[in-house]
C-alpha cells in the first residue's frame, strides 16, 4: 500500500505508511519546524493544517492523509518573506520560548485562511487545542488580531523590524526579540532538532517504585535485541555516581537504593528510538519494596526511615524579629489559620533533551537547553570523572524552563553514552518521562498568625512552614530559605517569628519554581493580610499602604533597605486603576468579587553566596559586535535585553549586535539564570564590557582621525566623524594590526550582601550593611476581579490588573509580556493546576491531568509597570521574570471571599472546593 | 495495523436486512463509535455492513401525533430540522452540545441508541419523550420503549438479524416546555458532563405542573426518567422553594463516579445545580 500527499506543495508518495504525520515530517523529511511537545495532541506544538483545517501532527495517522494538502511552518514565510502572522507574532512579542510559536501559527493560520475577520470568541476557539506556558496567551491573540487586519488591508502592515534598530537609542524601546524570526520560522534551534550521522538514542530505565532497594538488575535479554549499542548502569559511570544543584546526591543511575519513581537503574543506548524504547523494557529490575515516606509530617516522625543520612530535614531556616510574643500582646485583632499549596509542574512545552558528541580527542560537546550550561559542564565533568576542560555544553533554545531545567536529566546520561560508545547520541524524554523525573514546586502547609492594631498597623507576625522536598535536597534549600525571609510579606512588621523546614519524602523532587518558596507563603500572607482587613473594616489598599516597606525600612531580617523601591506605587496604580475599571454587577447565581494581594522577592541569590557573572564583548572578524554572555534565555528574553544594554552602553546600533549565549567554550560563567538575576548582574557585566570596548575603540580613532572622542559615534556600518567613517570588519582590522583590543571581558560582582543574621534585631556597633542579604528586591500589586457561580463553585477571572516596579524596563513589552505570563500562571495556581501523586505514583501523567490553562480561562490582563531607577543597575533595570506570579493566586482566593463570602485556605481552589465553601457557608447562616 | 474484515455496503433496507440475517455481521452508521471502538482492539469485527446507502433511513417524517426519525439521522440534521425544531425542541437542544462539527454531522441517532452509552446528548432528551425504538428484521417489525430497548450500559435488547430503522416520537403540545441543559459546556468548569432534560406541562397562572419527565446523562449507567422526582414536580405550585427541595433530591438519584476533576459528591451536587437551574427556567 502506498499513499500520496502534498507537504507545502511538494509531492510525497509513500510506501507502507505508518505512523503519525508528526514522525513522518520530522524523521522522514527533517522538517523540524513541527515541534512534538507531548505527543498525546494535549499542548498543539506539533499543529499543522490538513486541507486547510488544523491537526495535530502526533495524533494524526500518516495513513489516513492520501491525497490531502499538508502546510507546515517550515513554508511559510519562505524566501525571506515572512507570512503576515509570523510578522505579527514578531511586532506583537507574542514569543517566548518559541515552543509553542509555530504550532500557534499555523492553528491562527487555519482559523484566518477561514475566517478573515474573527471575533475574539473566535480566535480562542481557534487556540483551544494549543497549550503556552510562557506568554499567557493575550499577546499571541493581539497578534493574531493584527496579523488578520493586515491580511485584511496589506497596505497597513509596516516594516519588521522598525528603523529603530538601526540605532543605539534601543534602552526603553519594545525592539523585537533577537530570536524572533528563528522562532516564528521553527528553525531547527532545539535539542531535539539537531541529527547527526550514526546517532543513538538513549532511553532510560526506571524502576517505578517511590522506595526500594535494587536486589538484582539483569540486563542481558535488552542488550541482545538486535540495535541495542550497549546498556549502562551505575558500574558504568566513571566519576562520581551523583548529581545534584547543590547537593550532589541524586545517583545518575541508582545502584542501591531508589528513593523516588523517576531515579534511573540503567541506560539503553540503540540504534533508533523504538529499539531503544523496546529493549527498556527487556531491562529486569529486581527490587524489594521499602517502606516509603509520602507526607512531610511522616518523615518528622520519630519512627520514620531516614531517606537520606542525615535525617530526613533537609534544613531549617529562622527569622527572628523582636519578641512576637510581645507584638501579638500589643494587637488588637489576632487572624491564625493553616494554609496548604498543592505541587505543581512546570510544563514547559519543550521536553527535556541533548545530543551529546566525543570528538577524536576524546573531548565531549553537549548541546542542551538549561538555565547555565556551566553548572551542567561541572555536573558532567564530575560524573566522568573528567577536567572541566574536556566537556563542552552548547546551550540550545530553550523551550521554557521556569526553574524546572535548572538538573541535568538526561544530559549526563547522553554525555555518558557518548563516551562509552564513542557515537553520537540523542536523548529526549517522553512527556510522561519528563512529568515523573521533573521537579516541581513544593508543596507546603503554611501556619501563619498576624497580629495588628485597630489603627491597621501590623504588630507581629508569626508563620510555621512545612516543605516537601521530595527525596533529594535539588534546590530545596535555598526554595525553603526563600520561605522563611519573604513570609513576612512587603510589610514593615516590628515583632516577626518565622520558621521553615524542608523535608525528604518519596514523592517527587521539590526543586526551582518561579517565585522560589516566596509563592506559597505570598499566598498564605496575602489571604492573611485580606482577613485583617476586613475584619478592621478598612479598605485592603489602605490597609497595605499603612504598612508598605519603602527606602529606609527595615525587612523581617533586618535589612534597612535602598533604592529602589515603588512597592507603594504599585498599590496607587492598582486603587486608580480599580477606580476606572468596569466591574460588572452580580447577577442571579453569578457573584462578583475584587481581591488584592501584593508580593515582594528578592533580585540576586544573596545571603552571602557567590553571584556574580561574566560577560564579554567583541568587535569580530566580520565585523559584527558579539555579545557572549554566559545568561540563558529561555523565554524570557534575556538575548534580546543583553544585545539593548550592549547597544546602550557601548553606542552601537542594536542591529550590528549579535548574542552568543551559554556556550562554555566561549562565554564566561554567569552563574544559574535563576533567581531574577540576570538582568541585573549579567545586564552589568554586558554594559561595562560594551563601554569599555566602545572607549578603546573610539581612542583609538580620536588619534587616528585627531578628533574628540566625544564626537565619533556608530552606525551602522562602521565608526563615524562626520564625512569620514570606517566599516566594521576594516576596523577589526586595523585594530588587530595596532595590537589592540577587539574584545573586552569583564566579571560583575553586585552589592555585597551578607548570610541571613541569627537575629534581625540591630546589634550596637554592627554596620547595618551586615543585614543586607540582597542587594535589590523587586515588589508588585496585582487586582482579580472575579465572577463565581454559587451553584457549581465555579469561578472565572474576568480581569486581572497588574502593577509592577521594575526598575527601568529596557524592553517594556517583554515586560509586559513577562507579567501577562505570570499573571496566567499564577491563575492556574490558583484555581485549576495540582501535580497529584497517589502511593508515589504519579497520578497525573500528561499534560491534559495537569489542568494547565489553556486560552480559554484566559482573563482580560492590564498592564501598569513602574519605573524607579535602581541604582546600580544597568540602565537602572532590576529583575522581574518571578515575581508577578506571586499575587495572582492569593488576588483571587481574595475576590473569591469579596463575591460570595467563603474563605479557601487550600490550593488550588476548584469549583468543588468552593462549592463545599458556600453549602458550609449556607450551613452556618442557616444554623 | 488492523485486522482485516469484508464490507458490504447494501443499497436497500431489504437487501440490508438480508446481509445481517445470519447474525454476523457489525453494523456501521455514522462510525463515530465503531471505528473508534475497532481502532482500540475492543472489536474484532468479521463482517460491517455499512448502512450509509440506505437513504430510507435519512428522513425526519411527520406522522400526524408524532414524529418519526430514520435511524441514519445525524445529530445535525435534527438541529437543522424544521419538524425537530418545531415539535422536539429539546431534542435539537440536546444534539446541538455534541462536540465537534464532524461528529455532530457523522453520528446517527439510530448509533447513539444501539451504543447506549450513558453520555450520549440525544438520550436524556429522547427518553423524557418517551421515544419509541423501531426495529426491523427479516422476520418483521417491532417497536420498543427506549427504557425497555436499552437494558445496561452499553447493552440493548437488538437481536441479532434486527436493524433500528427508526425512532418514534410524540410531538410536543403547545402547553408542553423542555429543556436540555449540559454542564461542563461553561468554559470555566473543566469537569467532565453532566446533563439533564425536563419536560412538563405547566400552567403559569397556577405555576403546576401536570404530565412531567426528567431524565439525567452522564450521572447514571442508563438513562432512565426519575418518577420519584418527576412525581415532586406535580405535587404543587413550584415556587421557588418547591424547585429547590425538588433539585437537593436529585443527587440520590444519580451514581456518578470520582475522578481527577471531582468527586461523585460534586458531580452529585452538580446534578442538583443543573436541576434548579432548569427548573427555574422553565417555570419563569
Amino acid at each position: 500500500m502506498s499513499i500520496r500527499l502534498y507537504v507545502n506543495d511538494r509531492e510525497y508518495i509513500v510506501e507502507h505508511p505508518d505512523g503519525s504525520l508528526l514522525t513522518f515530517l520530522r524523521q522522514k523529511l527533517g522538517l523540524m519546524g513541527t515541534k512534538n511537545g507531548c505527543g498525546d495532541g494535549h499542548c498543539g506544538s506539533c499543529t499543522v493544517l490538513v486541507n486547510s483545517r488544523a491537526r495535530r501532527a502526533c495524533v494524526t495517522k500518516i495513513a489516513h492523509l492520501d491525497g490531502v494538502r499538508v502546510e507546515t511552518i517550515d513554508g511559510l514565510g519562505q524566501g525571506g518573506r515572512l507570512h503576515p502572522l509570523q510578522a505579527a507574532f514578531i511586532k506583537e512579542g507574542a514569543i517566548q520560548c518559541g515552543f509553542c510559536t509555530p504550532g500557534m501559527i499555523m492553528a491562527a493560520k487555519g482559523l484566518l485562511d477561514a475566517n478573515p475577520n474573527p471575533t475574539d470568541e473566535e480566535i480562542r476557539n481557534a487556540l483551544k487545542h494549543n497549550l503556552c506556558r510562557c506568554t499567557g496567551y493575550t499577546s499571541i491573540f493581539r497578534a493574531i488580531r493584527l496579523a488578520a487586519s493586515w491580511l485584511r488591508d496589506p497596505s497597513s502592515q509596516p516594516r519588521i523590524p522598525g528603523p529603530e534598530v538601526e540605532t543605539a537609542a534601543v534602552i526603553g524601546v519594545s525592539v523585537p526579540r533577537v530570536d524572533a524570526r528563528a522562532k516564528v520560522t521553527g528553525a531547527p534551534i532545539f535539542a531535539d532538532d539537531l541529527q547527526r550521522e550514526n546517532m543513538l538514542f538513549g532511553k532510560l530505565v526506571h524502576g517505578n517504585l517511590p522506595y526500594a532497594r535494587i536486589v538484582g538488575l539483569d540486563i542481558d535479554r535488552a542488550k541482545s535485541l538486535p540495535g541495542v549499542v550497549a546498556v549502562l548502569t551505575a558500574g558504568d559511570v566513571p566519576g562520581l555516581n551523583a548529581f545534584g544543584g547543590i547537593v550532589p546526591h541524586q545517583p545518575v543511575l541508582a545502584n542501591e537504593i531508589i528513593r523516588y519513581v523517576g531515579d534511573p537503574v540503567a541506560v539503553v543506548l540503540a540504534e533508533t528510538e523504538a529499539i531503544a524504547a523496546q529493549a527498556a523494557k527487556l531491562v529486569n529490575v529486581d527490587l524489594e519494596s521499602l517502606k516509603p515516606i509520602f507526607t512531610p509530617e511522616d518523615a518528622l516522625r520519630e519512627d520514620a526511615p531516614q531517606l537520606q543520612p542525615q535525617g530526613n530535614v533537609v534544613n531549617h531556616v529562622t527569622v527572628r524579629k523582636g519578641d512576637v510574643s510581645k507584638g501579638f500582646d500589643q494587637a488588637d485583632i489576632i487572624i491564625e489559620d493553616t494554609y496548604q499549596t498543592q505541587m505543581v509542574e512546570h510544563a514547559y512545552l519543550e521536553p527535556e533533551s541533548t545530543l551529546a558528541e566525543i570528538d577524536g580527542d576524546g573531548k565531549i560537546t553537549v548541546y542542551t537547553g538549561s538555565q547555565s550550561s556551566h553548572a551542567f559542564r561541572l555536573q558532567i565533568a564530575r560524573a566522568l570523572g573528567v577536567p572541566e576542560d574536556r566537556v563542552r555544553v552548547i546551550f540550545t533554545a530553550t523551550g521554557g524552563a521556569f526553574g524546572g531545567k535548572e538538573e541535568p536529566v538526561v544530559q549526563i546520561h547522553a554525555a555518558l553514552g557518548a563516551l562509552k560508545t564513542g557515537r553520537p547520541v540523542k536523548m529526549t524524554l517522553t512527556r510522561r518521562e519528563s512529568i515523573m523525573k521533573s521537579t516541581k514546586r513544593h508543596a507546603q502547609k503554611i501556619y501563619m498568625k498576624h497580629g495588628a492594631t485597630a489603627d491597621g498597623k501590623l504588630v507581629a507576625i508569626e508563620a510555621r512552614i512545612l516543605a516537601d522536598t521530595g527525596p533529594y535536597a535539588s534546590w530545596g534549600m535555598p526554595v525553603v530559605f526563600r520561605g522563611a525571609v519573604c513570609a513576612a510579606g512587603p510589610y514593615v512588621v516590628p515583632h516577626v517569628f518565622s520558621d521553615a523546614v524542608g523535608v525528604y519524602t518519596n514523592n517527587a523532587i521539590g526543586g526551582a519554581f518561579r517565585g522560589f518558596g516566596s509563592t506559597q507563603v505570598c499566598f498564605a500572607g496575602e489571604v492573611q493580610i485580606d482577613r485583617l482587613a476586613r475584619k478592621l473594616g478598612m479598605d485592603p489598599i489602605e490597609f497595605r499602604r499603612r504598612n508598605a516597606l519603602a527606602v529606609g525600612e527595615t525587612t523581617s531580617t533586618g535589612q534597612v533597605l535602598e533604592p529602589s523601591i515603588a512597592y507603594d506605587e504599585t498599590l496607587v496604580a492598582i486603587r486608580d486603576a480599580l477606580a476606572k475599571a468596569e466591574i460588572p454587577k452580580s447577577h442571579g447565581c453569578k457573584k462578583i468579587g475584587v481581591g488584592i494581594a501584593s508580593a515582594f522577592k528578592n533580585v540576586g541569590i544573596g545571603d552571602g553566596k557567590p553571584d556574580g557573572a561574566g560577560a564579554s564583548v567583541e568587535l569580530n572578524l566580520d565585523g559584527r559586535i558579539v555579545v557572549y554572555t554566559g545568561a540563558t534565555d529561555m523565554g524570557q528574553g534575556s538575548n534580546t535585553t543583553m544585545a539593548q544594554i550592549a547597544a546602550g552602553a557601548g553606542g552601537f546600533p542594536l542591529s550590528c549586535v549579535d548574542v552568543l549565549s551559554s556556550d562554555t567554550d566561549l562565554c564566561l560563567d554567569a552563574g544559574m539564570t535563576t533567581a531574577s538575576r540576570q538582568t541585573y548582574v549579567s545586564g552589568n557585566a554586558v554594559s561595562y564590557c560594551a563601554t569599555a570596548l566602545s572607549e578603546q575603540i573610539r581612542q583609538a580613532l580620536s588619534d587616528e582621525w585627531s578628533a574628540d572622542i566625544a564626537d565619533i559615534a556608530f552606525n551602522k556600518d562602521g565608526p563615524v566623524l562626520g564625512r569620514r567613517h570606517m566599516s566594521y570588519a576594516k576596523l577589526h582590522y586595523w585594530l588587530s594590526s595596532k595590537g589592540l583590543n577587539t574584545k573586552v571581558s569583564y566579571h560583575y560582582d553586585p552589592p555585597v550582601c551578607y548570610p541571613l543574621p541569627k537575629c534581625a534585631d540591630h546589634e550596637p556597633g554592627v554596620d547595618l550593611e551586615r543585614y543586607r542579604v540582597h542587594f535589590a528586591y523587586s515588589f508588585g500589586t496585582q487586582a482579580a476581579i472575579v465572577e463565581v457561580d454559587e451553584e457549581t463553585g465555579a469561578v472565572r477571572v474576568l480581569k486581572v490588573i497588574a502593577a509592577h516596579e521594575v526598575g527601568k524596563a529596557i524592553n517594556p513589552q517583554n515586560v509586559q509580556n513577562q507579567i501577562e505570563g505570570c499573571v496566567v500562571m499564577g491563575l492556574g495556581y490558583g484555581l485549576m493546576e495540582k501535580f497529584q501523586m497517589s502511593q508515589g505514583q504519579v497520578v497525573t501523567d500528561t499534560l491534559k491531568k495537569l489542568n494547565l490553562p489553556y486560552s480559554n480561562v484566559v482573563p482580560d490582563i492590564e498592564v501598569y509597570i513602574i519605573e524607579d531607577i535602581q541604582p546600580g543597575g544597568p540602565f537602572g533595570a532590576k529583575g522581574l521574570g518571578e515575581l508577578p506570579v506571586n499575587p495572582t493566586a492569593p488576588a483571587i482566593i481574595n475576590a473569591i471571599y469579596d463575591a460570595v463570602g467563603v474563605r479557601l485556605t487550600e490550593l488550588p481552589a476548584t469549583p468543588e472546593k468552593v462549592l463545599k465553601a458556600i453549602k458550609a457557608r449556607d450551613r452556618v447562616i442557616s444554623a | 495495523m488492523l485486522q482485516a474484515f469484508d464490507v458490504i455496503r447494501p443499497r436497500s433496507l431489504a437487501d440490508a436486512l438480508d446481509a445481517i440475517a445470519d447474525g454476523n455481521a457489525t453494523l456501521l452508521a455514522g462510525g463515530t463509535d465503531l471505528l473508534v471502538r475497532i481502532k482500540k482492539r475492543l472489536l474484532k469485527p468479521q463482517l460491517v455492513v455499512d448502512l450509509s446507502a440506505l437513504s430510507e433511513l435519512t428522513e425526519i417524517e411527520d406522522e400526524r401525533e408524532q414524529i418519526v426519525i430514520g435511524s441514519l439521522v445525524t445529530h445535525g440534521q435534527i438541529v437543522e430540522s424544521t419538524l425537530a425544531n418545531r415539535y422536539l425542541p429539546v431534542l435539537v437542544q440536546g444534539c446541538a452540545t455534541v462536540g465537534s462539527p464532524q461528529i455532530r454531522n457523522t453520528g446517527t441517532l439510530g448509533g447513539n441508541i444501539a451504543n447506549a452509552s450513558p453520555a450520549a446528548d440525544s438520550l436524556p432528551p429522547l427518553t423524557v419523550l418517551d421515544a419509541r425504538v423501531i426495529i426491523q428484521s427479516l422476520a418483521g417489525k417491532r417497536e420498543l420503549s427506549l427504557d425497555a430497548f436499552i437494558t445496561s450500559p452499553g447493552k440493548t435488547q437488538l437481536r441479532s438479524g434486527e436493524l433500528i430503522t427508526g425512532i418514534a416520537v410524540q410531538k410536543m403540545q403547545d402547553n408542553e416546555r423542555c429543556l436540555y441543559r449540559k454542564l461542563g459546556q461553561r468554559k470555566a468548569l473543566a469537569i467532565s458532563v453532566a446533563s439533564v432534560a425536563v419536560r412538563m406541562a405547566f400552567d403559569p397562572a397556577i405555576r403546576t405542573s401536570s404530565a412531567s419527565g426528567i431524565a439525567f446523562g452522564a450521572v447514571v449507567p442508563v438513562i432512565r426518567r426519575v418518577p420519584e422526582l418527576e412525581r415532586m414536580l406535580s405535587q404543587g405550585p413550584l415556587d421557588l422553594q418547591a424547585i429547590k427541595e425538588i433539585s437537593e433530591r436529585a443527587g440520590e438519584f444519580c451514581a456518578p463516579i470520582s475522578d481527577l476533576r471531582a468527586s461523585a459528591e460534586y458531580r452529585r451536587n452538580m446534578c442538583s445545580s443543573l436541576l434548579y437551574e432548569v427548573l427555574y427556567d422553565l417555570t419563569s
